[in-house]
């Protein structure tokens, strides 16, 4: 199975359009420690819906949470001043583990991953290749993108429908 | 915690009275008040031109990335990959499941 590793913006926007259970089902995907705190306990506190969604998902072992050794390269960990801890965790569980990619919608995240080549599949993206691997179905890949519409920019949006074949 | 001491122009005392009086507050909370506004429309700006990345902005603000992210709906605000970004990622998922 192909492995990733997904970072909280990822994750949530993953969550919210409703196929996150295809994705963990399709793939081995990891978080680390501070995505579980950010997204599930924390997430909990406030009362936020996603939270216990995805904190479900890691009790049922679906979705795999990971320590990190913050094992980055010197180069691009001076370069991390912009990221937050989740984030900085996410680049690190890439490394120590060996994910084919990163997935993240975050644009300062983005920003750095495409200056150092480290893959990264956003969102949108994932979805259209689960249909093109044939693990989720055209309807519902159309339904995801519309749920998180909102959530990602219109280019993005306009380019996914494109390439759903979607008028 | 820093402390500094600052002159205030008219107009910017014109808007703390103006807040004192509508949300009942004393003029050191108001003007805390409407610093952290200040500091909360600028650090909101930079997460949307990708200068800094989620979780840091959920440190700086003090605030869960659900609320983040519920802020710069309410707001208005669009976050997410640029389509640069996207042309890059779509390469990525086509290679990726292609060598799968």
């Amino acid at each position: 199975m192909i492995k990733l590793a997904i970072d909280s913006d990822g994750l949530i926007k993953l969550a919210k359009s409703n196929i996150l259970k295809n994705v963990l089902k399709s793939f081995n995907c990891n978080i680390t420690n501070e995505i579980y705190n950010e997204t599930v306990t924390e997430g909990k506190n406030k009362l936020y819906e996603d939270a216990f969604f995805i904190g479900d998902l890691v009790d049922k072992n679906l979705l795999q949470v990971k320590d990190t050794k913050y094992r980055i390269p010197s180069n691009i960990l001076k370069e991390t001043k912009n990221l937050g801890k989740g984030e900085v965790s996410v680049l690190s569980l890439y490394f120590e583990i060996g994910t084919k990619a990163i997935i993240s919608d975050d644009l300062a995240f983005l920003k750095l991953l495409k200056k150092f080549e480290i893959p990264f599949i956003i969102p949108i993206d994932l979805i259209i290749m689960m249909v093109n691997m044939k693990t989720l179905k055209r309807e519902k890949a159309q339904s995801a993108i519309e749920k998180i519409r909102g959530f990602v920019r219109e280019e993005c949006y306009a380019k996914a429908k494109t390439l759903l074949g979607v008028k | 915690m820093a402390s500094y001491s600052l002159r205030i122009p008219q107009n910017l005392e014109m808007l703390i009275n103006l807040r004192i009086e509508n949300e009942k507050v004393d003029k050191l909370t108001a003007l805390r008040q409407i610093l952290y506004l200040g500091a909360e429309n600028y650090v909101l700006d930079l997460y949307e031109k990708g200068n800094l990345s989620l979780s840091k902005t959920s440190e700086i603000l003090n605030k869960s990335v659900y609320d983040i992210i519920q802020l710069v709906q309410k707001r208005g605000i669009k976050t997410g990959a640029t389509i640069d970004e996207q042309k890059i990622s779509e390469k990525i998922a086509k290679n990726t499941w292609k060598k799968k």
